[in-house]
């Protein structure tokens, strides 16, 4: 399992796990020739130890004291190679031993190991772990014996969890569609931290309930999917309604002032990472019972183009007349659409990227600068590349400055960028600034044509690292005299 | 195997290994409707009040910095209603919620929450919600106009009444008026404003057509 490619801070011994290797290579081959017990006891000892050191690696990725950017990414996908490695074994061995006639003592343990690492490396974020013909095959097996169903107890990050084949197969099937791209490291072990305990909600149905839910179709290689399967195809339903109680009950939790999981390194994250999960979940099940919105045609486009983060950066930079000062950060535009682009970044340059990221870029050489709010970020499994996903914020935005109305305790001047709405009511206009501004209601004025406006904001539309994108009421207007000076362009 | 190989890792490791929790399973939605006992004991706020806080200062920035900015009436209802009418709805209903939570016996926060809820066309929304004002405020005088509103929305709930007759101030749509609990303005200074500055903006805009005018003005 050693990989120098995956060289971190507090790595596991690399020899240790060279050890580990050729006893993963052996298990997968002495299925067939040694007896069950011993293969079976043989990955439960390896995994004890994948999983200690698992444990100690994500106690330090998610402590107070962050990890540097690189070593953090590099112990992340160590991580989910270990877990893939180990949900393949786990495969291997209950396929071999559901094949033998006699020997079905270990299989349906050994098909919610299986499952279990699945569910771990779908949290990897990597692609190929969004492909889940593994996933189904396992759980054609539990269907095959009839015990998907069956109260397992497996001990899963040191505790014991008691859950069922179908819970684990649903539990990983959730984590892929809920969590692709989306969510930080912290943030996935958040959303798992509530999957596992949802077990026992987490139940295959026959049919759709006529309030909806997702299925899983058992001959493919996808993950959930919205509404009733049409053709005979075997498939699994989840119903919708004990997810959205859960979701409710879960927010209750929160509303009450307690988070969930209550204690532990997850706790003390935070409380922004705790919303994400909690929005995305409510987007996530609010897909499943809404029509679906036609998806906007993309265009693929191949071109380099220079990337700013980070609203400092885009203001810094993004607005200056040409010649453009660069960014330093070159990545490849890979589709546009009206929602939003897509493009692939080094590991340089994708290392300074996170989900919720403001970013700029021109998607046209002399095109105005876009802005957009980073959505969606995916790695490769066989390199250092990662495909991130944007969504449009504006490409009218422009720069100005605002004055205090009144003095008071925040500077007198601030910079914010003008996000115009689509519509010319003004009701969907916007400014950008730095979180922190956001502290005061205060009253702003700015000048706009011969006119100063006074404005307050008065609500948040998007946020992200350091950032808002704030709604704002103008509360009054003035001629600007002209011998007075102006504020902005 | 050997054994000493866990050690030999982990001893390495800076941090101790510390278990990841998840709780017992979640079974049970807690109920909609307060309990005026508990409410009056003060138990929602005798939970730990830095997570509540926390999360409400995250979740509602520029409305509320903790739990007692809550107590802030008008600024909930119209943070609420800026939420619903960008169609953030749950954001909104979330608010009020936690706005009850924090004062029980608010009646513009329950009835905010009911309008919405009419607006929403949510029959078993409202009917829940006007349950539990009941239950609340059994003397309000807002019942008529709640039950006005609930017969149009849920006419199959009992609770509402039987149908009535037209009232000479009724209008004739298929709808009755709202009473207006949410506070929209009826002053449109505002929204003339927000025109104006939207339209100055964009002709300041590089690129529009006053700049361009502008500059070959210049030249």
């Amino acid at each position: 399992m050693s990989d120098d490619a995956l060289a971190f801070h507090g790595a596991p011994d690399a020899h240790a796990y060279m050890v580990h290797e050729r006893r993963l290579q052996v298990l997968g081959e002495s299925v067939f020739v040694a007896t069950p017990d011993a293969v079976h006891a043989e990955f439960m000892e390896l995994r004890a130890q994948v999983d200690a050191d698992v444990r100690a690696i994500k106690a330090r990725l998610l402590g107070p004291l962050p990890a540097a950017g690189e070593d953090r990414k590099a112990a992340a996908k160590w991580i989910s190679t270990q877990h893939r490695r180990l949900a393949r074994v786990a495969r291997r061995m209950a396929t071999g031993f559901a094949r033998n006639a006699g020997r079905h003592a270990h299989v349906l343990h050994l098909v919610a190991m299986g499952l279990h690492y699945m569910g771990e490396s779908v949290k990897g974020q990597v692609k190929d772990s969004q492909h889940h013909g593994g996933l189904h095959a396992l759980m054609r097996l539990a269907l095959a014996s009839g015990r998907q169903r069956e109260a397992l107890r497996l001990e899963v990050d040191g505790r014991a969890l008691d859950c069922s084949p179908v819970a684990l197969y649903f539990r990983a099937l959730l984590l892929a569609r809920l969590a692709g791209g989306d969510l930080t490291f912290a943030q996935i072990e958040v959303l798992d931290a509530w999957l596992l305990s949802l077990m026992p909600q987490l139940v295959d149905a026959d049919a759709l309930s006529s309030a909806g839910g997702w299925r899983a179709d058992l001959d493919s290689n996808s993950g959930l999917r919205r509404g009733a399967r049409e053709d005979a195809g075997p498939c699994l339903y989840l119903p919708i309604e004990p997810l959205e109680a859960a979701r409710l009950a879960i927010l209750k939790e929160y509303h009450a002032g307690r988070t969930l999981p209550r204690s532990g390194v997850l706790a003390r994250l935070p409380i922004e990472d705790h919303i994400a999960v909690i929005d995305l979940v409510r987007r996530g099940l609010r897909r499943v019972t809404r029509q679906p919105v036609a998806r906007a045609r993309r265009e693929r486009i191949d071109r380099a183009v220079d990337l700013h983060v980070g609203l400092a950066e885009v203001m810094a930079k993004g607005f200056a007349p040409a010649p453009y000062p660069k960014a330093g950060r070159t990545v490849r535009l890979v589709d546009v659409s009206e929602s939003g682009f897509a493009f692939e970044a080094d590991e340089a340059a994708g290392a300074a990227v996170a989900v919720d990221d403001l970013v700029a870029l021109r998607l046209a050489p002399g095109a105005p600068m876009t802005l957009g709010k980073v959505v969606r970020k995916l790695a490769a499994a066989d390199s250092s590349r990662v495909t991130v996903g944007v969504r449009r914020l504006s490409s009218l935005a422009q720069p100005t400055d605002a004055r205090r109305a009144l003095a008071g305790s925040g500077p007198a001047v601030v910079s914010l960028v003008y996000v115009p709405g689509a519509d010319k009511s003004g009701r969907n206009d916007a400014y950008l600034m730095s979180d922190a501004g956001m502290a005061d209601r205060v009253v702003f004025e700015t000048d706009a044509g011969a006119s100063v406006f006074a404005f307050r904001l008065n609500r948040v539309r998007e946020r992200g690292r350091g950032w808002v994108m704030a709604g704002f009421e103008v509360i009054a207007s003035r001629r600007l005299p002209e011998v007075e000076g102006r504020c902005s362009p | 195997m050997d054994r000493n190989f866990a050690a030999t890792t982990l001893s390495g490791n800076e941090c101790p290994l510390e278990a990841f929790e998840w709780e017992a399973p979640v079974t049970v939605v807690s109920s909609l409707a307060p309990s005026r006992r508990g409410a009056e004991s003060g138990a929602s706020r005798a939970a730990p009040m830095s997570v509540r806080d926390r999360y409400i200062a995250a979740r509602f920035p520029a409305i509320a910095r903790c739990g007692a900015d809550l107590e802030k009436v008008q600024a909930v209802i119209e943070g609420a209603r800026l939420s619903f009418e960008e169609r953030k709805t749950d954001r909104a209903l979330e608010l009020l919620d936690l706005a009850i939570e924090q004062s029980p016996f608010d009646e513009a926060l329950r009835l905010a929450r009911l309008e919405i809820a009419f607006l929403l066309r949510d029959a078993a929304l409202y009917t829940a919600h006007a349950e539990e004002f009941r239950r609340v405020h059994a003397a309000s005088d807002q019942w008529l106009e709640i039950a006005r509103l609930g017969r149009a929305v849920a006419p199959a709930a009992a609770l509402f009444g039987a149908r009535q007759g037209d009232r000479a101030h009724d209008h004739y749509g298929p709808w009755p008026h709202t009473p207006n609990w949410i506070q929209a303005s009826w002053d449109l200074t505002q929204e003339v404003l927000a025109v104006d500055y939207h339209r100055a903006m964009a002709a300041s805009a590089p690129g529009s057509d006053e700049q361009a005018a502008a500059a070959r003005a210049a030249a």
